[in-house]
């Protein structure tokens, strides 16, 4: 800085009075002696004067008791899910007409609601294998057969898989929309809404402790007689475009915007939710778009799905539409400049295997690809994501042979123009996939990443560029720009190959057309079993991130051997793990951006957690028992 | 009265909000709606707008009363939790077409300006002058020369809200300075 500069803010300093000891007395001297600083302190002090003669506005004298009465609808609204006095005011009354609310709530919102599946794409195919999610349960809970699905966890044919990436790949139905932004690659595998349009008969939608709907084993009615699941046989007319409605009822307010809106309508529908409407990110045009993405346990070491509902609302967050069931398939890959490929990219058998494996149990309604729509802090998402991450995954559905990990890609890349060389390819939200993930569940093995929306447009409108990763355990720091001309790979030995980068579903879960939303993943916390390192390792786009992390992640092998849960010993090296991962959670959150806001700022976030349905199903890897 | 007498005030209408006799956080709305309320229609440019973002800083402030520690001023944690959501409003704003902007700012009503039938048209001018330079600005140098020049707030209270060091809250208020008077250059300074 310049002594200009510097002198410059001295004497704004003192102006203020802030000025102290020496500095004051530099400052001071400075004045009396340089007569230009005199004229600059006192043009200063006229603006100063100005500002302070500013005409002051005044609120209309109805304005507190307009307040208090939103306040005290958000109490009645939110039956508890607000924090502070507000619970001191419940009254027997507020607690009769919130419990008519959310009986009102679950027969005609929640029920429409669940049916949709606006957020996660506008051409995401509705696999009629769907409705099946509560069959498979069924079936599941009445089979003992070791041919039954469960007992078939390794082997499962992958067939819905095929389904899905033939339809991903461009056979869309003629009614199916314009896919318009809504493929769900975000790759290599793609995430499919895995249910049917409409509620699933016999399956009604539950509220939950906080509100919303969740369903768990407990909703799948043996009686239901919507038939069974058959794999592999979805019919064109049966995939349909998603409504572009995922946050229905969670829209801003009738009126327009909200200076146009009176404060009765501020609270119209939902009065949390209209208003404190978490803003969309910065470049886009999608009011009702996540701000930011979460993975927890994304490809294998399931949670109980209750648990999930449990912890959400254990930490106060408002879930606006859960329990959407997704599932994997190959991605479409792109060519080399950056067109897409008609067909999807070959995986690997490996691959194929575990996908088609996860897809089954999905189906089966044994395992859940879950996604959460919910309103929260980044505080309480925090919270909920330890909780989660420290929770045992349900034992028995591990996908029993060494799956390849999904990885989510990082990508840091600044607004166009501004990507600097670590900053890679935009959006390549890629995977890359390496092998290893320890196969029996550990409270070690919570993956937890993120996505994070940025405020640049997309890099595929430029030519899509993406990026690839490296093994576990080097920091992923592809090289790389913005378009096909850019792109680097930083091939690992494991498989790397194009994938379409964008995963548009998430990035634009309402409306395709706002292609300015785009997602990013942000950070990794992954478990990792590759070279016979099974601590945890995280990826991240930048090095140094990386490298910080990486030092601080390695967990002894023996943690996670100690933690198993059959182990029964899960001592203080497990603990010290969980603690190791807590302090890692913690330290993700407080490294990735979050935009600017205050950790209390209300957002929309989306969280997929590989959920499975309680109670657990007894594992098909167990010896059976002996009646006896 | 003196900031610790206020600040005792506040204290004291915070617990018994927490008591949960609600007629004092009213008491709270009713002491710092119009101080915030300013502050907002400045960095907001619009008074429905601010309007907005103050009732929802209002009921953000009460549902994490309980959260308050007390280490700063009501006002200063008031403050920083409006301005977090007005700026979330300035970035959602500016991902749309603009139907706010200067349109608004050219219907402020403000309230108690009374000048004489001699100076109505001077002040008047001077206000939109003003008015005008301090739009020029970006919203960052806005809202930091708003917190000291309108709010008189001192750096570290600046600092809080919004997040900054106080050696940044020094720099940034000084670029402001300067920007503004570039913008004012003659109006203002008369050469």
């Amino acid at each position: 800085m310049s002594d200009v500069s510097q002198n410059e803010q001295l004497l704004s300093a003192l102006v203020d009075g802030e000025l102290k000891g020496e500095d004051r007395a530099r400052a001071e001297k400075l004045l009396a002696e340089n007569p230009q600083s005199q004229s600059l302190v006192q043009q200063w002090r006229r603006q100063s004067m100005a500002i302070k003669s500013l005409p002051k506005c005044q609120l209309d004298t109805g304005f507190a008791a307009r307040v208090m009465s939103v306040v005290s609808e958000k109490s009645r609204a939110s039956d508890g899910n607000l924090k502070g006095p507000l619970s001191q005011w419940r009254t027997g009354f507020a607690a009769i007409i919130t419990l008519a609310a959310m009986i009102l709530l679950t027969l005609f919102v929640f029920p429409r609601a669940m049916g949709k599946f606006g957020p996660l794409a506008s051409n995401v195919a509705v696999s009629p294998a769907v409705e099946s999610r509560d069959n498979g349960v069924r079936d599941n809970f009445k089979s003992d057969s070791p041919t039954a699905p469960v007992a078939g966890l390794p082997t499962a044919e992958p067939s819905g898989l095929v389904v899905e990436g033939e339809f991903q790949s461009g056979s869309e139905p003629a009614d199916m929309p314009e896919p318009s932004a809504a493929v769900l690659s975000n790759a290599p595998q793609q995430l499919v809404a895995h249910e049917s349009a409409e509620p699933p008969s016999g399956s009604d939608g539950r509220q939950s402790k906080n509100g919303a709907m969740s369903r768990s084993a407990k909703d799948y009615s043996p009686e239901d007689p919507s038939g069974k699941l058959e794999t592999g046989q979805a019919p064109p007319q049966m995939a349909k475009a998603l409504p572009s409605s995922a946050f229905s009822g969670v829209a801003a307010a009738p009126g327009g915007s909200s200076a146009q809106r009176t404060n009765a309508e501020r609270v119209v529908d939902n009065p949390v939710l209209a208003d404190f409407p978490p803003q969309a990110p910065s470049g886009s045009s999608n009011q009702d778009a996540v701000n930011q993405v979460f993975f927890v346990d994304f490809r294998a070491n399931a949670r109980p799905l209750e648990t999930v509902s449990e912890v959400l609302a254990q930490n106060q967050i408002q879930v606006i539409q859960d329990a959407e069931k997704l599932e994997l398939t190959p991605a479409t890959g792109n060519d080399e400049s950056g067109a897409r490929k008609e067909q999807p990219e070959a995986v690997s058998g490996e691959t194929q295997s575990e996908f088609a494996t996860l897809n089954s149990l999905t189906k089966q309604s044994v395992l859940g690809l879950e996604a959460f729509y919910v309103v929260a802090t980044r505080s309480q998402m925090r919270q909920a994501i330890q909780q989660l991450s420290n929770q045992a995954p349900v034992s028995g559905y591990q996908v029993p042979q060494q799956p390849s990990l999904v990885e989510m890609q990082i990508d840091k890349n600044q607004a166009a123009g501004q990507a600097d060389e670590k900053a890679v390819a935009p959006l390549g939200t890629g995977f890359s996939e390496f092998g290893g993930l320890p196969t029996s569940g550990d409270s070690m093995s919570g993956l937890v990443g993120e996505l994070e929306k940025k405020q640049t447009p997309s890099p595929l409108q430029e030519g899509g560029s993406f990026r690839q990763n490296e093994q576990l355990g080097s920091a992923g720091i592809g090289g790389g720009g913005r378009g096909g001309a850019d792109r680097q790979q930083n091939a690992s030995a494991t498989q790397l190959r194009p994938y379409e980068s964008s995963n548009q579903a998430l990035r634009n879960p309402r409306s395709s057309s706002d292609s300015s939303y785009p997602i990013e993943p942000d950070v990794l916390i992954a478990p990792s079993a590759a070279d016979g390192d099974k601590g945890l390792a995280l990826k991240s786009a930048n090095q140094d991130s990386a490298s910080r992390f990486a030092s601080r992640s390695a967990v002894p092998p023996d943690a996670i051997q100690q933690n198993q849960p059959d182990s029964g010993q899960a001592g203080d090296v497990g603990n010290s793990a969980a603690n190791q991962q807590a302090a890692l959670i913690d330290e993700l959150f407080s490294e990735t951006d979050s935009d600017g806001e205050s950790d209390e700022t209300l957002r929309k976030y989306l969280l997929l957690v590989r959920t499975a349905p309680t109670p657990p199903l007894e594992s098909p890897t167990a010896p059976a028992k002996n009646p006896d | 009265m003196n900031k610790s007498m206020a600040s005792q005030d506040d204290q004291h209408l915070i617990r018994r909000t927490l008591d949960g006799q609600g007629d004092a956080f009213g008491q709270l709305i009713c002491k710092y709606q119009d101080r915030l309320y300013n502050g907002m229609v400045q960095i907001l440019r619009s008074e429905p707008e601010a309007e907005d973002v103050v009732q929802d800083a209002f009921v953000l402030a009460f549902t994490k009363l309980a959260s308050f520690q007390g280490n700063s001023a009501f006002f200063t944690w008031l403050y920083r939790i409006g301005y977090n959501v007005a700026i979330t409003r300035i970035r959602r704003r500016k991902n749309t077409v603009s139907l706010h902007g200067h349109k608004e700012m050219g219907q402020l009503d403000f309230a108690g300006v009374d000048p004489g039938p001699s100076d109505r048209l001077e002040k008047h001018e001077q206000v939109a002058q003003l008015q005008h330079a301090l739009d020029q600005l970006t919203d960052e140098h806005r809202a930091i020369l708003i917190l000291r020049e309108m709010e008189e707030l001192d750096y570290e209270a600046i600092a809080e809200i919004l997040n900054l060091p106080i050696g940044t809250v020094r720099s940034r208020l000084h670029r402001a300075r300067e920007q503004l008077r570039e913008q004012l250059g003659p109006i203002l300074h008369g050469n």
